[in-house]
């Protein structure tokens, strides 16, 4: 059974998955979806996730907030007895990562720690103009 | 203490930063680096390799064994790093709390002045004097192993020395 499945439009979700098994060797945790590159219809494989997860929780990560493959997902969700398959969009490589590499029970609790964490990865790295060492002390490193 | 000392000559790297941060659960992340140590854009990278919440010393292989000896680390979980086998090698002698040492990526970018490195195993590639530190480093008798990711077994050390 996989708790983790990934839904984008086009390869976003493969490639997630290729890019997880190279730094992990985890991509096997992953079912993905690679929606409307051809025309076949991907609602079955939502709701075989589903599914399969009988009563276990469950995270669904889609690519875009108010995409057809967000509202999709919350179409199928809808009306599911399992209350605990958790839907989260603007996924990128290091939520997929903590979900991958988490062991703890999945819970609202845990989705919203992970979600916290991952929205700080993305970050506007402006290369500073010079590149003096800033050193840091022991004392802040054993704190 | 050191939870586990890496050989990985890519330093802090995705596979580090992403991967084995989680999974050994390491709140401190010490490079022990001599050229590190005093090159400023290199700590400039190590730096924005660094995963958020996690903290960060970049210091030359003596004073880390400094470090790593301070008493004030002694509950904290670090996680150690160095880019070849002789600087690990020397930390093992001096440090004594360290539960496991994971030489897992290494010699794809030394120098060739030894020759034609060894290849032990398709990421460790050593010179003479790297292997000949690698056999001291089993020496010292803690737990040596090769796992490039956590999902890879735990390969022993000294069963590729055979």
């Amino acid at each position: 059974m996989n708790r983790i499945l990934v839904a984008s439009h086009g390869k976003l979700a493969s490639g997630l998955k290729s890019s997880i098994e190279l730094l992990s060797g985890l991509g096997e945790k992953l079912s993905v979806i690679d929606a409307y590159i051809d025309d076949t219809d991907y609602t079955d494989q939502i709701d075989y996730f589903i599914k399969q997860l009988k009563h276990e929780p469950g995270v669904i990560l889609t690519d875009i907030k108010g995409g057809s493959v967000n509202q999709r997902v919350v179409q199928r969700l809808l009306g599911q007895e399992n209350k605990n398959v958790f839907v989260i969009t603007g996924v990128n490589l290091p939520l997929v990562m903590s979900f991958v590499l988490n062991k703890d029970p999945v819970d609202r609790n845990l989705v919203d720690k992970i979600v916290a964490e991952s929205k700080l990865e993305v970050i506007d790295w402006q290369i500073p103009d010079n590149t003096d060492k800033s050193e840091e002390s022991n004392s802040d490193f054993f704190n | 203490m050191i939870v586990q000392l890496r050989v990985d000559d890519r330093l802090i790297h995705g596979q580090v930063a992403l991967v084995w941060t989680k999974e050994l659960n390491t709140p401190g992340i010490v490079v022990a680096n001599d050229n590190a140590s005093t090159s400023a854009p290199v700590q400039m990278t190590l730096k924005m390799a660094t995963p958020t919440g996690k903290k960060l010393l970049i210091r030359s292989v003596d004073e880390s064994i400094k470090v790593f000896n301070n008493p004030k680390g002694k509950d904290m979980r670090m996680f150690a790093l160095t880019n070849n086998i002789k600087d690990a090698l020397k930390i093992a002698q001096n440090v004594d709390n360290i539960l496991g040492i994971n030489v897992a990526n290494v010699g794809r970018f030394a120098d060739k002045s030894e020759g034609e490195p060894e290849k032990l195993t398709n990421t460790i590639m050593v010179s003479p004097s790297e292997k000949k530190a690698l056999e001291e480093l089993v020496k010292v008798g803690k737990p040596t192993f090769t796992q490039v990711i956590p999902s890879n077994n735990k390969v022993s050390i000294s069963s590729l020395l055979k």
